[in-house]
């Protein structure tokens, strides 16, 4: 079900008007249940998909229960790694091609939004065993693990979230008229972004591709250039427009979705990019990877100080940020880049921090032409990462030997 | 529903109407092919 078909505007109208009729009673949540139902077999491929998704979802249903009797609080980690491992195999990741595991490879589950499911699911996990999530009901974890909203993409909610908006009341919210223009002036707005900017920008992106490279794939620098900006501003268009709609569309259903984006190719250094965009993705990454990841690192080997474990911390985070996006070697390179960009930044600051004084350093952080100096490096190194959102390293790299052929 | 009479309401209602059209033609155009990103998650 295309976002931009009749079908879905069809799906979200009479999903509003039930939404409205059952507001308050003990029918919304079974009411939504029906909706995200609909929904997730509008998307399923096969009938193994979605027996696999039944079996999978219900065993990790059980899981988070058990996790929180003190008995199975150490089953964690093999959990996790369980998890992760049937992740790799399920996304069909080529990296088990090269550890000997390509026979995993072979079967026919293919499940939109599995990425997302996973990461909510990692969290429900994690967060049962430490005693913060307190209850896991059968019909809330269908509704938080399918839920239509953000199934195939869009911010990544919490559990406890959810749960809070699925029993809030919104009701004098949504029967406001000012409330209502204003949620279908973003959902416009979002399809204005994800139905009309992102499409002609990926056609100005249009070179960046295998098929409209010319022989050898010489592409003249400003061409190069141009295209990587256009495809970065595709990207962005695309996801924050769909994010839009999907937020318009829970507020006119008395529901609150976490932002996603604010403003990031504004942003100043890959560190403040990551937290204007793909929010939520950020929280989550730093809440059960970065700081895990960096309290393991000191407590193990303290001699590396606290900017060793935060750059190695960063990388790993951020490589795996990049890796989460894709199942080919492109996504290792765009994790690479996305790894490197945040590391460098945090040793970039901790540089700047040792050589000058603390005013000075103030300074340098008031000026604004070194912000928007900043601002325009960080949006090139951006956008030369994305290029590998959409581009194997087979198709860029001749490019860019070329061009540097063309400048020395 | 009747047209509101408050300022900015019916501001925000010009805006959505033009913004409506504008996706309409654009959509009416050769930009009919669909194109989603989150097909990759």
């Amino acid at each position: 079900m295309n976002p931009e078909s009749w079908k879905f505007v069809a799906f979200v109208l009479i999903f509003i008007e039930a939404n409205y009729l059952a507001y308050g009673s003990r029918f919304r949540g079974a009411v939504l249940a029906a909706f995200n139902t609909f929904f997730l077999l509008a998307f399923m491929e096969n009938a193994v998909s979605l027996a696999f998704l039944a079996c999978y979802s219900l065993l990790v249903y059980n899981l988070a229960n058990l996790l929180r009797r003190p008995a199975a609080k150490k089953s964690l980690f093999p959990v996790l790694l369980f998890a992760t491992l049937l992740f790799l195999v399920v996304k069909k990741y080529e990296v088990l091609s090269a550890l000997r595991l390509g026979a995993l490879l072979d079967h026919r589950i293919c499940i939109i939004g599995f990425s997302y499911i996973f990461f909510k699911h990692l969290h429900l996990l994690i967060d049962s065993r430490d005693g913060l999530i307190r209850e896991v009901t059968p019909l809330l974890f269908y509704n938080y693990t399918f839920g239509f909203y953000t199934l195939i993409a869009g911010p990544i909610q919490r559990y406890n979230s959810f749960a809070a908006e699925a029993v809030a009341d919104r009701t004098a919210e949504i029967y406001d008229r000012r409330f209502l223009l204003t949620q279908l002036d973003r959902i416009v707005t979002g399809y204005l972004k994800f139905s009309v900017l992102a499409k002609i920008l990926k056609m100005w992106a249009g070179p960046f591709t295998l098929a409209a490279l010319p022989p050898g794939g010489a592409l003249p620098l400003a061409k190069f250039v141009f295209a990587a900006y256009a495809l970065y501003l595709f990207v962005y268009f695309n996801f924050s427009g769909y994010c839009d709609i999907v937020i318009g569309v829970a507020n006119l259903s008395g529901v609150r979705l976490p932002e996603n984006f604010a403003g990031p190719l504004a942003a100043r250094n890959q560190l403040e990019f990551w937290s204007r965009w793909h929010i939520t993705l950020s929280q989550w990454l730093n809440d059960y990877i970065f700081n895990p990841l960096c309290k393991l690192i000191f407590s193990t080997t303290p001699g590396l100080g606290i900017l060793g474990a935060g750059m190695i911390g960063y990388f790993v985070t951020f490589f795996i940020a990049g890796m989460w996006h894709g199942n080919t070697y492109s996504f290792l390179v765009f994790g690479c880049l996305l790894g490197a960009g945040v590391a460098g930044v945090k040793l970039y600051e901790w540089l700047l921090k040792a050589l000058l004084t603390k005013d000075q350093f103030r300074r340098y952080r008031a000026n604004n032409i070194i912000r928007y100096a900043a601002t325009v490096l960080s949006f090139n190194y951006t956008a030369f990462a994305f290029i590998f959102f959409e581009n194997s390293p087979r198709t860029v790299l001749p490019v860019l030997k070329g061009i540097l052929r063309g400048l020395l | 529903m009747k047209l509101p009479r408050d300022k900015d309401e019916l501001r925000l209602l010009a805006w959505l109407a033009l913004k409506l059209f504008i996706l309409y033609i654009m959509l009416m155009s050769s930009l009919n092919k669909s194109v989603v990103i989150y097909q990759k998650f």
